[in-house]
This record gives C-alpha cells, sequence and structure tokens, in this order.
C-alpha cells in the first residue's frame, strides 16, 4: 500500500501560507476569507483527500492551485517550480494538472461529440498525431471499450457514470501528473460511485500520478485516498494517514464530523449547532471555538485552554510527511 | 469526423423544419419568390421597365392577356415591375440583414465575453440605437449617403443591429459560464479556442434565427422609405409600386392590380420569412441540445 | 401484519406519458405503514421512487395511469373526488420536497410561504406560522425572510415546517438531506426524529444513500427498476441485506474502519436502468453477479424470506443456505 511508502525527492506540489480572499461584496460588507493560510505538500503517485462541508474553501484551494483563481498570499510550486504567469507557461502547465468537475453534464458541450470532447485537450496542446488512437486508448482505459462505440455518441446519450468517465478520459489524454477530482461521485448514482473511484485509483496507481480528492464524503478517503486532510473555514485542521485520522481523530470538528457518520467508530454522536459557518465572519482566536463541543460543554476550560481558544489562532505543527497532526490547543498540554 | 457530425444535424433540423407545418409553408413560399427573382429575366422583360416602353400601352389599364397584372399610370407593366422589384426587395432586404446582423453579432459577442467596461460602452452605444427612432435616422442617412440598392442596405441594416446585439450578449454571457467552457480552459484552451469551439457553435443557432426575423423589417423598412419616396430612383421596388399607386389616386379608381400585388408581395415574404424563423427558433432551441 | 396502517398501498402500478411514449415508472408496489413507524424506501435514479411519492398524493401529471389501490388512514386516494382529495393533501399526508431551494417561491416571504398551506385548510387547523416556525428551531424573525436569505439547512427546516403546518398522519419526505453538509444533515434527522417522535407522525424516508437509514428508520425498503426488491426490518436489512441490488447498494458505502472497504471501492456495473427500456426477466440480472440462466427471462416476485419474520425478498436466490440472514 502506498500510505508506507517512503517519499524521497522533492515533493509534487507545494502550497505554502496560501491565502484566497474575495473581496466584499457591498461596500461595508466584509472580505471573505476562502482560503486563510494553508500548507500542503502532495508526492507523485499518491491519493489525498481534501475533506470539508460547504464553505470550507476546498473548491477555492482547487481551483487556485490549478490557476484558475488568483492567490492573495502564499506560493503554489509544483514539481520545485513556481506557477507560470505567462500564456505559454500556463498552458504547458495545464497538461500536467487536470481537473475533474462534479457534474459531467456541465462539463460536457452537449454538441460535441465524445471524441472531440476526449481529443480536445490534445488539439488545445497541438498534439494531431494518432490522435484517434489516443482517444480509443484513453476512453477504453476508463472502462469505455469497445471504444468505437462511444466516439459518435453525444453526452445526451450517454449515463452520469459515463459521462463522468468521458470527463475522466479528456483529463487523461494530456497525461498529467496530478488530477484534481472535485467531488467526482457525488451527482452519481450510488451504486456507480464505486466503479468511478476504482478507475481513479487504478489510474494514480498504473500512471503514478497524484490525485488530489475533494469531497464532504468522509467514506470516500476511506475508499482511496492515503491522507487525508480535514478543512475547516479555510484552513486545514487535520491531516494525516486516512487511517490515522478516521480511526483516531485528534480535532474536535474531525471527531463531529465522524461522529455522525458512522459510529462503528465508537463515538459518541455529536451534532454541532448552528450552520456551516460563513469565510465572511471568522471569529477571533481559534475559528472553530464558537461550534467547538470542547468550548460548550466546558472540557476546554478545565483543561485550561478557554483563553488560548477564544485568542489564539492554532496553527499545524510543523509536519514531516506521514505525520499525524491537527490544529487544536487540547494536543499541546 | 465533424462534417459527419454537421451532416447529421442538418439532416436533423431538415426533418423537423418537415414536421413543422407553418415553418415549412414559409419555406415554400420564400423558395417560391427566391424562385421568381432569380429567374425575373425569363418572366419579364427588362425593357418594360422603363418609362419610354409604356408609352404606346394604355394607362392603367386592367389585367388583360397582354398585361397579366394590367398598366401602371403611364403605362408599364406592372407584372414586370413586380418581379424585378422582387429583385430589390429581396437584395436589399437580405443584404441589410446580413450588415445587421454582423454587426450585432460583433457586438453582442464583444460585450457578453469580454465584460468589463469595452461592455459599458458597446451597451450604451447599443442602448443609442435601440431607442432612437430607425426611420427618421434611416431617412436622414439615405439622404446624406445617396440611395443605391447597396447604400439602402448599409443603411437599414446600420438601423437595425441594436435587438441582435441584445440577443446575442445574453446568450454569450450564458455560455462563458457553462462547465464545458471552465473545462475547457483547465484544459489550457486560449480565449480565440473557447469562443471559436464553444461560444460560436452555441449562439449560431440563435443568431440565424434571428436572423430571419430581421429580413422581414429589413424589407418593411426599404417599402417605407421606397414608398415615402427616399428609396432608389432608379430601380423598381415593392415599394416603389406602393408609392406609385398612392400618388396616382390608384385606390379612389379602383384600380386594385396596381396597388394589391406589390401590397400582398410584401406581406406574403414578410409571413413567410416571420414562419420560417419562428420554425427555426423553435428547433434550435436549447432544450434540443439535451435531446 | 399491520393492524389499521396508516397507509397501505396495493399493486399501485404508475404509467406516464413521455414523447418516447408510456413510462412505466412504478410496476406493481406494495406497502405498508402503521402509526408512528418510518420506512425507508432506497433506490437509485429511474426506480420510480420519486413517482411514487407524487402518485401517494395524486399528484402527477393527468396523462398519467395510475392503477391499484392508495389506502390513507382507509381511505382510497385513488378513488377520491377532488374536493375531498384537496382536503387529504397535506391534512393527512404531506410531502418534503427535494431540493428546498426550487421549491420555495423566491419572491415570497417564508412566513407567507407556511401560511398559505394554513390558510388553504382554514378551519380544520389551529397552528401558526410562529408555532410551526419554533417548532423546526428557527427564530419568529424568520417568517419576514426571503428564501435566499436563509442557509441550506434552514431552508430544509421550513420545508418541514409547511409539511407539518396542517398536522398530517404521514409525511412523505423525498431525498429531505440530500445536497445537504453532513453536520446540517445530521441536525436535520435529528430533527425530524424529534418530532415524529412528539407527534407520533408516520413517515416515508425517500433517499438514495442507505447510510442514512440505518439510524432513522423501522423498516426499509428497496427499490429498482419501478419494484420492491427487498424490504424488512431496518437494521436486520443493513447490515445483511439478501438480494444482491440491496448488498451492491450498501457496499457502495464503505464502513470506516473496515479492512474490507479499504482501497477496495466497491460498486456495480453497468448503469441503473432506463425505465424505457427495461432487461427482460429480472432487471437486474445484466448488472448481477450471481444471475443464472433462469433469471433471464422470469421476472421474480417478492416472497417471503424463511427464518426470519416480516423479511421478503424478490430473488432467486432468497432462501439459499449461504445467503441467509446475518
Amino acid at each position: 500500500m502506498s500510505s508506507n511508502q517512503q517519499y524521497s525527492g522533492n515533493a509534487l506540489l507545494e502550497l505554502r501560507d496560501v491565502h484566497v480572499a474575495y473581496p466584499a461584496r457591498r461596500r461595508g460588507g466584509s472580505v471573505a476569507r476562502a482560503v486563510d493560510g494553508v500548507q500542503l505538500t502532495l508526492q507523485p503517485g499518491e491519493i489525498v483527500a481534501l475533506v470539508g462541508e460547504s464553505g470550507c474553501g476546498k473548491t477555492t484551494l482547487a481551483r487556485a492551485i490549478l490557476g484558475l483563481q488568483q492567490l492573495s498570499k502564499g506560493t503554489i510550486q509544483f514539481d520545485g517550480e513556481s506557477i507560470p504567469t505567462d500564456a505559454a507557461g500556463k498552458k504547458l502547465f495545464r497538461r500536467q494538472v487536470q481537473i475533474v468537475f462534479q457534474d459531467p453534464t456541465a462539463s460536457l458541450n452537449p454538441r460535441q461529440s465524445v471524441y472531440e470532447i476526449v481529443a480536445e485537450g490534445l488539439r488545445i496542446h497541438g498534439n494531431s498525431e494518432n490522435e484517434h488512437k489516443i482517444v480509443s486508448a484513453a476512453l477504453e482505459r476508463c472502462g469505455l471499450h469497445p471504444a468505437e462505440r462511444y466516439l459518435l455518441r453525444y453526452p445526451h446519450e450517454l449515463s452520469g457514470g459515463q459521462r463522468q468517465r468521458v470527463v475522466i478520459a479528456g483529463a487523461m489524454v494530456l497525461e498529467p501528473r496530478l488530477l484534481i477530482a472535485d467531488e467526482p461521485v457525488s451527482s452519481l448514482d450510488a451504486s456507480v460511485r464505486g466503479e468511478i473511484l476504482k478507475l481513479l485509483q487504478d489510474l494514480a496507481r498504473d500512471k503514478n500520478m497524484a490525485v488530489l480528492v475533494v469531497t464532504h464524503d468522509l467514506g470516500l478517503p476511506w475508499n482511496i485516498a492515503d491522507r487525508i486532510a480535514v478543512m475547516y473555514l479555510g484552513r486545514i485542521v487535520e491531516i494525516g494517514t486516512t487511517e490515522d485520522v478516521l480511526a483516531r481523530p485528534k480535532h474536535p470538528y474531525t471527531r463531529a464530523l465522524l461522529s455522525v457518520v458512522h459510529e462503528h467508530l465508537q463515538l459518541e454522536q455529536q451534532i454541532l449547532k448552528g450552520d456551516t459557518p460563513d469565510p465572511t465572519s471568522i471569529s477571533h482566536g481559534c475559528r472553530f471555538n464558537p461550534r467547538c463541543p470542547m468550548v460548550q460543554s466546558g472540557e476546554a476550560e478545565r483543561l485550561g485552554i478557554l483563553q488560548k481558544c477564544l485568542n489564539d489562532d492554532p496553527v499545524l505543527p510543523n509536519k514531516q510527511n506521514n505525520d499525524h497532526i491537527a490544529a487544536c490547543h487540547a494536543l499541546n498540554i | 469526423m465533424t462534417w459527419l457530425r454537421r451532416r447529421r444535424a442538418l439532416l436533423r433540423v431538415w426533418r423537423e423544419l418537415r414536421h413543422d407545418r407553418s415553418g415549412f409553408t414559409g419555406l415554400l413560399l420564400l423558395v417560391f419568390f427566391g424562385v421568381v427573382a432569380f429567374a425575373a429575366p425569363l418572366i419579364a422583360d427588362r425593357s418594360e421597365l422603363l418609362a419610354a416602353a409604356g408609352r404606346n400601352n394604355p394607362d392603367l389599364a386592367g389585367p388583360s392577356a397582354k398585361f397579366l397584372l394590367g398598366t401602371d399610370d403611364i403605362g408599364r407593366d406592372i407584372l414586370a415591375q413586380l418581379v424585378w422589384g422582387s429583385r430589390v426587395s429581396l437584395f436589399i432586404g437580405l443584404l441589410a440583414t446580413v450588415v445587421a446582423v454582423v454587426i450585432g453579432s460583433l457586438v453582442g459577442l464583444v460585450a457578453g465575453y469580454v465584460k468589463g467596461k469595452v461592455a459599458t460602452v458597446l451597451l450604451a452605444i447599443d442602448n443609442f440605437f435601440l431607442v432612437v427612432p430607425f426611420l427618421p435616422l434611416a431617412i436622414v442617412l439615405a439622404v446624406i449617403l445617396g440611395r443605391s440598392p447597396v447604400t439602402l442596405a448599409l443603411v437599414i441594416g446600420f438601423t437595425s443591429w441594436a435587438g441582435s446585439a441584445r440577443l446575442v450578449r445574453a446568450q454569450v454571457l450564458s455560455l462563458s459560464e457553462r462547465g464545458y467552457v471552465e473545462r475547457a480552459r483547465a484544459l489550457g484552451a486560449n480565449s480565440r479556442h473557447v469562443i471559436l469551439r464553444h461560444i460560436l457553435p452555441g449562439v449560431a443557432p440563435l443568431i440565424i434565427a434571428n436572423a430571419t426575423l430581421i429580413v422581414p423589417g429589413a424589407i418593411l423598412t426599404e417599402s417605407t422609405l421606397s414608398f415615402l419616396g427616399f428609396g432608389d430612383r432608379l430601380s423598381p421596388s415593392w415599394g416603389k409600386l406602393l408609392d406609385g399607386a398612392q400618388s396616382s389616386g390608384s385606390i379612389t379608381l379602383n384600380a386594385w392590380w396596381y396597388y394589391l400585388p406589390p401590397g400582398l408581395c410584401i406581406i406574403t415574404v414578410v409571413l413567410a420569412f416571420t414562419l420560417f424563423g419562428r420554425a427555426l427558433e423553435r428547433i434550435f432551441d436549447p432544450r434540443l441540445a439535451g435531446r | 401484519m399491520i393492524d389499521s396502517p396508516v397507509l397501505k398501498v396495493r399493486d399501485l402500478y404508475v404509467t406516464y406519458q413521455s414523447s418516447f411514449g408510456p413510462v412505466p415508472a412504478v410496476r406493481g408496489v406494495d406497502l405498508d405503514i402503521a402509526l408512528g413507524e418510518t420506512l425507508g424506501l432506497a433506490g437509485e435514479s429511474g426506480c420510480g421512487k420519486s413517482t411514487l411519492a407524487m402518485a401517494l398524493l395524486r399528484l402527477v401529471p393527468p396523462t398519467t395511469q395510475i392503477s391499484g389501490s392508495i389506502l390513507l388512514d382507509g381511505q382510497n386516494v385513488l378513488t377520491m373526488k377532488p374536493g375531498q382529495l384537496r382536503l387529504v393533501r397535506w391534512a393527512q399526508a404531506s410531502i418534503v420536497f427535494q431540493g428546498a431551494q426550487h421549491v420555495l417561491n423566491p419572491v415570497q416571504q417564508i412566513g407567507v410561504q407556511i401560511d398559505e398551506a394554513i390558510q388553504l385548510h382554514h378551519g380544520s387547523t389551529s397552528s401558526t406560522v410562529r408555532e410551526m416556525l419554533a417548532l423546526v428551531g428557527l427564530s419568529d424573525t424568520r417568517a419576514d425572510d426571503y428564501p435566499h436569505e436563509l442557509s441550506g439547512g434552514q431552508k430544509q427546516r421550513v420545508m418541514i415546517a409547511m409539511a407539518l403546518s396542517c398536522n398530517p398522519l404521514l409525511i412523505i419526505a423525498d431525498e429531505p438531506t440530500t445536497a445537504l453538509d453532513v453536520m446540517v444533515q445530521a441536525q436535520i434527522l435529528q430533527l425530524l426524529d424529534n418530532i415524529k417522535r412528539e407527534r407520533g407522525l408516520s413517515m416515508l424516508f425517500i433517499t438514495h444513500d442507505l447510510s442514512v437509514l440505518s439510524h432513522n428508520t423501522d423498516r426499509v425498503a428497496v427499490m429498482y427498476a419501478g419494484r420492491i426488491v427487498e424490504v424488512g426490518p431496518a437494521e436486520e436489512l443493513l447490515r445483511g441485506s439478501i438480494h444482491p441490488y440491496s448488498r451492491a447498494l450498501a457496499e457502495s458505502f464503505p464502513i470506516i474502519g473496515d479492512p474490507m472497504s479499504r482501497h477496495k471501492p466497491k460498486g456495480l456495473a453497468g448503469d441503473p436502468p432506463d425505465p424505457n427500456s427495461l432487461p427482460s426477466g429480472c432487471p437486474f440480472h445484466p448488472r448481477c453477479n450471481v444471475a443464472i440462466d433462469s433469471c433471464k427471462s422470469i421476472d421474480i416476485k417478492l416472497s417471503a424470506v424463511a427464518k426470519s419474520v416480516d423479511r421478503q425478498v424478490a430473488c432467486v436466490h432468497a432462501n439459499d443456505e449461504s445467503r441467509s440472514v446475518k
């Protein structure tokens, strides 16, 4: 299993103190700090899940990695170099980092045939020789065989699962080194979920391609991810191997999430009160303190960290490789 | 591969059109007029149009074996004028539409895709042309620029593009937000690729349908200009015939062969384009993109 | 057997008309829901569950053919006159629709929308908007808000308040928590649970996410291609499904911590069938890994499973020793 691999060499992707802030919508309104200081590294071939609820910034972060979103602060390095800002450099970068969006139907132009959709990437980058062969091979690799049966079809003639396979094939023809999958199975039927996840896992292994899966579903990382990063209000609050984080969660938010999703971990159900928080009003101190069960039950006070929770913003300690760390004052006692 | 698909799409449109009774009727009528206009030299002798030709003919005579639609107030063959007039009316109508659609689509495309300050300026210009009454403007321009068929077409086109621009812009705005456009960008596409491969094909059906609905307006405008006396002095046109009919008092004299035929022709062509255009709109409706 | 059930559906067939011809969305469904009981209905797109939900209150297009019987508190919904039907709708059974943002009127304040139902059943209910909001955990001040000023979870609470406004016996919840965040989902499920217990409500809980059903339902029915393929007590069915489809559906959502699913995503090949073109015999056979020859031609009906009380499965292997109830 790849989680036991010892990684050597440069990280494929390295995020340092990344911030993405959206300006206020109205005059006098507040800035939305969608991503508020994220550190993350990805090694070639590993599958990392970025987990969180809506408003946590995971989709914004994914788009920032792709260069579809401007950073307000921080750096993103791919293969040891900053992401290019010139048009030509950006184009080359796009070959190496690809994305699969949540809704396969919206991602496909209803007027293009499957062939044209998959070939689009090749045509953009000017690789037209062997186009037919590459397209067919990609389709078959993604489970649509025989490819001939699908080449002339249109998106509306395909099922949800098949459409997602076409999208994935379209990304794979460029042979990316990193694939970002934003909720790849949420809009698909439950019975189709497993096959698509298996496909992503196989592709990651066969092509030594890193995969960053953005999802709100905690079961998904258990199925395919090596590591998992839990996000809350723009920050990674816990990160480690999937086994560590899901079996021995350290951050109260992770614990609460797991407690409502699966009772097999023998966690007492902790339903947090209030709505999923809003990046325009991040509270002072630890951003989780308005809803933190430890603060509300008084345990934080008993542990003597209440003042810290209310005033100091906890940060993730420095990590090595697969360390399991969380940003919580309760861990530093 | 692309041609196969294009052919398939065209066949589908054809099939749908066949089923759409009003649209198909419109198309047949248009074909009829097109043929008449094209075959004008075969149907009516051009020399009949000259004032001189009418010298020996009875004035304002009713339909007879020699003159199927009678003669006008100076003895010219009305059928000949009608047939040759169809050329002018259709030509100006179509050319004006092309001008209007080209300007309107370009403006709409830029305003919808580029957005920002450029769009604001373009929209302000568009607003101006929407609000200004087009007929006075057309008359003024016709007087200034001259009244040849081509100039008239340009003038009419120039005063009719504003509505198309709005339509195209709205559609382009909507298309630029689509998931597949974002995907194309993620694949590394530049604006040229996005516009050529995704935006234009998406907006083309709308432009075509819209164009067929502009033609009748252009023909009517030409007829109006001619009727008001601002049309081309030299060539016959349906509007000119109407003008002649009115000024010669043919209505009171009950010379129906003078005013009825051109009026009916205008109405029929306008109706034909409208029916056809509406049918195309129905066929190209976005809901079908999901079929 | 259940005495005087709140809902008793027998032999329900719903075929609606589309541009492709008749579409048999529901093909022979029997259902029972007792007073105070929650029945979970699990299935994916195209299985007919939403059509079934709408048919229960005859909220289907007029060209739809429905046959069978739907007894709501003893009265057949399908044979009611329109006047009576209107009384029954909302006051006997109401629906919490899927996708609150599309169901709420964006230009009306939510207080007005909740009130609408109350007014329509004027005289027969004493609830007020205020009570309803309190019931679902929203403050009074929310009554003047417009839907876009509320979060997803809050909108769903409004939907629930609307459904409860006329004090029905049965609530039909069609995917009430899909598209909501995990924590908000838990809150809504807890809310529904409390309300059910307080008011002795019966509920039909429709979802494609089996994991949601384990703690919120008494019995579960799994639907595929317009038919129920397995039904039984919730925990028993979810822990040990018998029908190959139910099993596959359950396996699609891994149990976190279970080494059997670590790095082993499990899914079904193929796609849920199109009601327009169902396979011959048992509609599941093209995707079934234990299908035998007879499955291609014989469509199996629900039958009781030996060794288990109140458990029915529509599969040729239902009573095999090797697949017995755990």
